[in-house]
C-alpha cells in the first residue's frame, strides 16, 4: 500500500511505500528495457573506440576518436577498468556488412559499426545512476526550497520520467546528463556556502560539456549577494574561483603536459571555426557563435539583475534566471541531448513557481524524443546483429522504407526529424513566451502599467 | 563537524572522475602479450590479456620476401601549397598531413611496430638510393617530389620497389601527380604506367558493399574501412592479393607484385578506421608473397590462451601476427620464428 505523496520519508520502509519509489522503479525499468537493444551506433562506436584507445595506452587524445573535453573520457576510463577486471564482454562491436548500405545515406550519421548488446548495457549503466542522482538533486533542491514532499516528488518525476532524458541516456547513450549532474551539485554547494567545492564542480561541469560555463556570472552574483554585508563577498568569490581553477588544471593536466590542449577543446573551438576539412580552421562568423556570444551577454545581464536583488529574493531569482539563460543558450537550434540541461530548471520552476511551464517541458520532451526516434530502425541494429529477435534484413528493409519519400517529397525519417526539431524548438521559445506573458500580459497591472512602472522606477533613481 | 551527505556525494563523484584520469594517464593497468615458439615442426602460440578480449593469430610463411622491419613515412612539406590544384582536378579531400602521419605512427606503435622514420623530400631520396633491404615506405600525400617520381615507372621510387621495397599508398590515386619546380603536374593514366592497365578508381564508387574473404584475412585482421575510391582493381594481376571490401572490382586493400617488391594501395579517403586498417596490414607483415598457413581465433579472459599448429616441411620464413581486441584492436605483435 502506497503512502500519500505528501508523506515524509523518514526510513527505508517509508521510502519504499512512497510514490517516489514507484516512480524511480518505473524509470529504471523503462531504461533497462531499452538500453541493451537500442542505440545510436555512430556514437557508441566512439565510446568503444575511446576505451580501445585508453586500453592501448594512448590516452584520450593520442589516437583519434575523442572530441570532447576530458571528463566524460575519464568516466569511460573508470568504466574501462571495471570492464578489464570483471566483465566478459570480449566483443565491443562489429562492422556489419549487411548494414553497409546504411553508409550510403550520407545526410545522416549512420554507421554500419554496431556495438554489442552487452557493451550497450554495460556502457549505459552509469547513465542510469547519473539520472537517478540528478533526480535526487532536483528532489532535494525543491524540498529545500519549499519543504513540500509533493512538489519535490513531482520535480523528481519531471526529470526521471522525462521522455527526452530517457531517450538521451537509454537510446542515444549521450553523456550530457553528467554535465547536468555536476552543475546541479555546483549550485547546491554554492547554496550551502561550500564555495571551494562549488568551484571544483563548476569546472567538472564545464569540462564535461561547455554549456554550464554560462552559469559563471549568475553564480558569482549569487555568492556576492549571499555574502553582501558580511565583508566576505570578494574572498568568497575568490575561494570558488580557486576551486574552479585548481580543478581545471588538475583535469587538464595530462593534455597540457602532452600538448593536446587544442584537441581537448575541439568541441568548443569547432563551433567557432569552419572550413574545408581539417585544413581550413579560419574563424568565420556563424549563427552558433553569434548566439553563444549573445548568451554570454544575456548571462552577464541576468547576473547584474541578480546582484541587485536582496537575499530574500536571491534563490527564487537565481533559478528563474538560470532557466531563462539556459533556454537562451538553445536559441541556436540544439541537438536534443543538449536540452537535458534545461529540464531540471524547468522542473524546479514548474513545481515552485508557474505550472504553465509544463507545456514547455512537454514540447521539449516530446520534440526531443521524436528527434531521437527519427533514427528509426537504425536504432535497432544491435538487436539485429547480436540477437535473433529481429533480422538484419528486416531492419534494412525498414530503414529503406523510412528513407523513401512519402509526403511532398519528404521521407518519414525526414518528417520525424523536422517535426521533432520544430516541436522541441517551440518548447524552447515557449519558455520566453511564458515569461513575457506572465510579466507583461497576465501580470497584475497588465502591459502598459508595467512599462510605466519601469519608467517611474528609473525616474526615481535619477 | 556535521556530516553532509551531499558534500560526500559530490566528493565521491569527483573522486571517481579523478580515478578515471589516473587510469587513463597513470601506469597502464591493461597488459597484453603474445609469444610464439617453433619446436619439432610445431608452432606454439600464446596470447594473454588482463581483460576479456577477442584475438586472432595469423601464421604465415613469407618465403623470400621478409616482412618489413622499418617504415619510412613521407611527410610532404608542400602538401597545402598545391592541394587546391589536386582538389580541383579529382575532388581530392584534404587532410592534416602531419596529424594523419602521427595517427598512423601511433596506430603502428600499438601494434608493436616502432621503427618508423618520418622523412621529407631529401631524406626520401636518400632512403631510396640506399636500397630496399627490409624497408617499407608509406605515402599519404597526393604528390611526390620530381626527384623521386616524374611520371615514369622507371623513376627512383619504383626502381626501389623493383629491388624489393614495399610501397604502401593511401588517401589519393597512386602516381597521379608529382611536384616539379613549376608546381603540380598531373600524370595521365598512371595505372597504365605502373600496372599496365587502367585499374585505379579515380572517380568511381567509394562505398564498398561486398566483403573479400581473402582466405580469412579480412576477418583475422579485423579490417573495417569499406571504401574503394583510389583503390585498385587487381583482378587478373598474377600474384596479387586483395583484402577488405570490394565494389565494382576495386578493393579497399590491394597488394600487387612489382619487380621483386610490392605495391599496396588502400582505398578511400583518410579516416580513423582506415588508419587502423593501414596499421594492421603494415604491422602484420603480410604481403602478396605471403603464404597463409593457419589462422587461429578465439577469446581470452584475464588469462593466457595457447594454441599450436603443425608447420609444413620447407617453410622458410615463418612469422605470426597476433592482434588482440578484434575491431577495437588494443595490441598487435609480429613474432618472427
Amino acid at each position: 500500500m502506497l503512502n500519500s505523496i505528501s508523506s515524509p520519508i523518514t526510513s527505508f520502509n517509508s521510502l519504499i511505500r512512497h510514490p517516489i519509489f514507484l516512480i524511480a522503479a518505473a524509470g529504471i525499468a523503462v531504461r533497462f528495457l531499452i538500453i541493451p537493444f537500442m542505440g545510436v551506433g555512430y556514437d557508441s562506436d566512439f565510446w568503444a573506440t575511446i576505451i580501445r584507445n585508453l586500453d592501448s595506452g594512448q590516452g584520450l587524445y593520442g589516437l583519434e576518436g575523442y572530441y570532447y573535453t576530458p571528463v566524460w573520457g575519464y568516466v569511460l576510463s573508470f568504466e574501462s577498468a571495471f570492464h578489464e577486471l570483471f566483465s566478459h564482454i570480449d566483443v565491443m562491436g562489429l562492422r556489419v556488412p549487411e548494414a553497409f548500405p546504411l553508409e550510403s545515406f550520407t545526410d545522416w550519421f549512420f554507421s554500419s559499426t554496431v556495438t554489442s548488446v552487452a557493451f550497450n548495457a554495460w556502457v549505459k549503466v552509469p547513465f542510469v545512476i547519473c539520472d537517478l542522482i540528478v533526480g535526487y538533486l532536483i528532489y532535494w533542491l525543491i524540498k529545500d526550497k519549499t519543504n513540500d514532499m509533493r512538489k519535490a516528488t513531482i520535480g523528481f518525476a519531471l526529470w526521471f520520467l522525462c521522455p527526452l532524458v530517457i531517450g538521451v541516456t537509454a537510446i542515444s547513450g549521450m553523456f550530457d546528463t553528467f554535465s547536468v549532474l555536476f552543475i546541479l551539485l555546483c549550485i547546491i554547494m554554492i547554496r550551502k556556502d561550500k564555495l571551494f567545492l562549488g568551484g571544483v564542480l563548476f569546472s567538472f561541469a564545464v569540462l564535461t560539456k561547455f554549456f554550464p560555463f554560462y552559469f559563471v556570472f549568475i553564480l558569482i552574483a549569487y555568492i556576492l549577494v549571499m555574502h553582501r554585508g558580511d565583508g566576505r563577498a570578494l574572498r568568497s568569490v575568490g575561494t570558488a574561483a580557486a576551486g574552479a581553477v585548481i580543478a581545471f588544471v588538475v583535469l587538464m593536466a595530462p593534455q597540457i603536459a602532452e600538448g593536446q590542449l587544442a584537441e581537448s577543446l575541439l568541441f568548443i573551438t569547432a563551433r567557432a571555426t569552419a572550413g574545408d576539412g581539417i585544413i581550413g580552421t579560419e574563424f568565420v562568423f556563424n549563427w552558433a557563435v553569434a548566439v553563444y556570444i549573445a548568451a554570454a551577454a544575456v548571462s552577464a545581464f541576468l547576473a547584474y539583475r541578480l546582484w541587485k536583488k536582496g537575499r530574500d529574493e536571491l534563490d527564487d531569482s537565481f533559478f528563474k534566471y538560470a532557466l531563462v539563460m539556459t533556454a537562451f543558450l538553445f536559441v541556436y537550434p540544439p541537438a536534443p541531448q543538449y536540452l537535458v540541461l534545461l529540464i531540471p530548471f524547468l522542473a524546479i520552476f514548474i513545481v515552485t513557481k508557474d505550472h504553465m511551464f509544463k507545456w514547455s517541458w512537454l514540447l521539449v520532451s516530446a520534440g526531443g524524443l521524436c528527434f531521437i526516434l527519427a533514427g528509426n530502425y537504425v536504432l535497432l541494429m544491435s538487436l539485429g546483429a547480436f540477437t535473433d529477435l529481429m533480422s538484419l534484413d528486416h531492419i534494412m528493409e525498414m530503414v529503406k522504407s523510412f528513407q523513401t519519400p512519402a509526403l511532398m517529397g519528404f521521407s518519414p525519417m525526414s518528417i520525424m526529424y523536422y517535426v521533432g526539431g520544430a516541436v522541441q524548438y517551440l518548447g524552447i521559445l515557449s519558455v520566453f513566451w511564458y515569461f513575457i506573458k506572465s510579466r507583461y500580459i497576465d501580470g497584475p497591472d497588465g502591459l502598459g502599467v508595467r512599462i510605466s512602472r519601469s519608467f517611474s522606477y528609473k525616474r526615481s533613481k535619477v | 563537524m556535521k556530516f553532509d551527505r551531499l558534500v560526500m556525494l559530490a566528493v565521491v563523484i569527483c573522486a571517481i572522475v579523478l580515478a578515471g584520469e589516473l587510469m587513463a594517464y597513470g601506469p597502464n593497468v591493461q597488459n597484453y602479450d603474445a609469444d610464439a615458439e617453433m619446436e619439432d615442426g610445431m608452432l606454439s602460440i600464446s596470447v594473454s590479456s588482463s581483460g576479456p578480449d577477442a584475438y586472432s593469430a595469423i601464421v604465415m610463411d613469407n618465403g623470400e620476401y621478409p616482412s618489413p622491419t622499418q617504415l619510412y613515412i613521407y611527410l610532404d612539406e608542400r602538401y597545402g601549397e598545391t592541394f587546391a590544384e589536386a582538389r580541383d582536378a579529382i575532388g581530392l579531400k584534404g587532410l592534416d598531413i602531419e596529424y594523419s602521419i602521427e595517427q598512423v605512427r601511433r596506430s603502428l606503435n600499438v601494434r608493436g611496430f616502432d621503427d618508423i622514420v618520418i622523412c621529407g623530400d631529401d631524406r626520401l631520396l636518400e632512403m631510396l638510393e640506399g636500397g630496399a633491404g627490409s624497408k617499407a615506405l608509406l605515402v599519404m600525400s597526393y604528390a611526390l617530389p620530381e626527384s623521386v617520381y616524374s611520371g615514369s615507372a622507371d623513376d627512383p621510387i619504383f626502381e626501389w620497389v623493383r629491388q624489393g621495397g614495399a610501397l604502401y599508398w593511401m588517401a589519393s590515386p597512386i602516381g597521379m601527380f608529382y611536384r616539379g619546380e613549376s608546381g603540380l603536374v598531373e600524370v595521365k593514366n598512371s595505372g597504365e604506367i605502373l600496372f599496365g592497365k587502367d585499374c585505379i578508381n579515380t572517380a568511381g564508387a567509394d562505398l564498398a558493399l561486398s566483403v573479400l574473404d581473402a582466405g580469412g584475412l579480412t576477418n583475422a585482421l579485423s579490417l573495417k574501412w569499406n571504401r574503394v575510391l583510389y583503390g585498385l582493381d587487381a583482378s587478373g594481376t598474377e600474384g596479387s592479393l586483395s583484402m577488405g571490401f570490394s565494389q565494382d572490382g576495386y578493393a579497399s586493400v590491394s597488394m600487387v607484385p612489382f619487380g621483386s617488391g610490392m605495391i599496396c594501395v588502400f582505398g578511400g579517403n583518410y579516416e580513423r578506421n582506415q588508419c587502423d586498417d593501414v596499421a594492421q596490414v603494415i604491422a602484420s607483415g603480410i604481403s602478396c608473397y605471403s603464404q597463409i598457413l593457419n589462422i587461429g581465433t578465439g577469446t581470452v579472459v584475464r588469462d593466457t590462451a595457447e594454441m599450436s599448429f603443425e608447420m609444413p616441411d620447407g617453410a622458410a620464413d615463418i612469422s605470426v601476427y597476433v592482434s588482440i581486441g578484434g575491431y577495437y584492436t588494443v595490441f598487435g605483435r609480429i613474432i618472427r620464428c
